[in-house]
């Protein structure tokens, strides 16, 4: 039989053991808990069938074929935690479960309980604000020089990350210097998740990105083709197939490398390579397919 | 209201206190995972509380007895889904970390609390004796009569390692 002080190494050890591995979340992240927290309280389905149903809507409503899903490997250290993390320009942010995310949608429209928005598409100029109930962050990067215009921004730091802060009634947005990128909260929901922002970790799930590109039938002259080509992850080894109009196509992916081939009847088009971006449009240099 | 509370405060409790609650729990659970989802949910109630939590003079300790009090609402309800003679089998961890969660669960839960503050933690019979709200007299029998009743479950165990 042990004796007492046999006992007391035994529990020496196992809280030694027990106290090492560190927090799967940062306390930001176990704030987002809180406000997410009556759902799983209630302990009922009507509830989740709700949000279910008002995602679903969502999706259906404003879907698009640019808009992707994110999804990828899970991160494991937010695997039973209830909150999830996505990364893009080098920045990280974490949302309750029940948010919808969506990356490159075509308008930032609020869902309930949330939507996180990654990446902006060229036409976002043209959309409404506050479109919806319930909250929304977006995360894009820049593609011109930032101006500010009205009241000047305050500086301050979240999570080690310097922002310039500029807060409306029913909004903020804070200018992240370094990432050359912008996050816009609107919503009650949209504080707790801004709050989260960090340096991108390895556990979140990378932002995908979008290949835009073009397929000519070259002759005497160059003929714009319609129909589809073949997009291979050279990553993952996945494949699909992408539709070609008037020799325009795009598509969206995990970031990494994907060669691209074409097709045009008999016609050999060599393949092309393009590397995704997480959160950035990338040109799929032009599919040549050569003609009698 | 979540608004008002001291995000920067908790902040800096949650850092230093992580670790602490988190060998706690693993000692009370004898599960890593469960420690983790144990730690995860005491501090999710601490922040719950965190306007009279941070007023105490220890929140640590009011965060130690919730935790406490979860391990064993943790062990009610794992006995409840599993059968008891599938705990050992059915975890990943050395089966000794298991089996010492189990003695544990044997004491009365006030002795329990005092043996693994004491002997994991490393919390004094001092600091116990205030925060058990009893005397230090009464500390020090509770952790010698726990050790000798923590160390009998084990040799049970070893003997006999069938259905418990």
């Amino acid at each position: 039989m042990p004796d007492e002080h046999a006992v007391t190494l035994m529990i020496r050890s196992a809280y030694l053991e027990g106290g090492r591995p560190s927090p799967p979340l940062t306390p930001s992240e176990l704030r987002l808990m809180d406000h997410h927290r009556p759902l799983r309280r209630i302990g009922c389905k009507l509830p989740v069938l709700l949000v279910a149903a008002a995602v679903l809507i969502a999706v259906l409503v404003t879907g698009t074929p640019l808009r992707t899903k994110l999804h990828g490997t899970e991160p494991d250290r937010h695997a039973r935690s209830g909150v999830a993390s996505y990364s893009a320009y080098g920045l990280q942010v974490s949302i309750p479960r029940t948010w919808t995310v969506r990356a490159f949608p075509p308008c930032p429209v609020a869902a309930s309980p949330g939507a996180l928005d990654i990446g902006q598409t060229d036409l976002s100029y043209f959309c409404p604000r506050s479109l919806g109930p319930g909250s929304i962050v977006e995360l894009y990067a820049l593609t011109v020089p930032l101006a500010w215009t009205g009241k000047p921004p305050t500086r301050s730091s979240v999570n080690g990350i310097p922002v310039l802060r500029l807060a409306s009634n029913d909004s903020t947005l804070w200018y992240v210097p370094s990432a050359h990128a912008e996050l816009v909260g609107q919503g009650a929901g949209s504080k707790g998740v801004l709050g989260t922002l960090r340096r991108a970790t390895e556990g979140a799930t990378p932002a995908p990105g979008v290949g835009n590109g073009s397929e000519y039938l070259v002759a005497l002259g160059r003929v714009p083709v319609s129909g589809a080509v073949k997009v291979e992850s050279l990553t993952s080894g996945t494949t699909s197939v992408v539709q070609v109009v008037k020799g325009q196509f795009s598509f969206s992916g995990a970031p990494g490398q994907y060669r691209v081939t074409g097709s045009d009847g008999t016609a050999p088009c060599s393949p092309v390579r393009v590397t995704l971006i997480s959160g950035r449009y990338s040109t799929v240099p032009p599919i040549l397919c050569q003609g009698e | 209201m979540p608004g008002s509370r001291d995000e920067a405060s908790f902040d800096a409790f949650f850092d230093a206190a992580w670790g602490r609650l988190q060998g706690q729990a693993y000692v009370l659970t004898g599960s890593r995972e469960s420690a983790q989802d144990l730690t995860q949910e005491t501090l999710l109630r601490v922040w719950q509380h965190w306007d009279t939590v941070s007023a105490m003079d220890n929140p640590e300790a009011w965060a130690r007895k919730v935790l406490q009090n979860l391990g064993i609402e943790w062990w009610r309800k794992t006995r409840r889904r599993r059968p008891p003679d599938q705990l050992a089998t059915t975890s990943v961890q050395p089966e000794s970390h298991l089996e010492l969660a189990q003695a544990l669960q044997s004491l009365p839960a006030n002795h329990a609390r005092a043996l693994v503050l004491h002997d994991g933690v490393g919390i004094t019979v001092a600091q116990l004796a205030l925060e058990l709200a009893v005397p230090e007299g009464t500390v020090k029998s509770w952790l010698s009569r726990s050790r000798r009743i923590v160390a009998e479950q084990l040799t049970q165990f070893d003997q006999d390692p069938a259905p418990r």
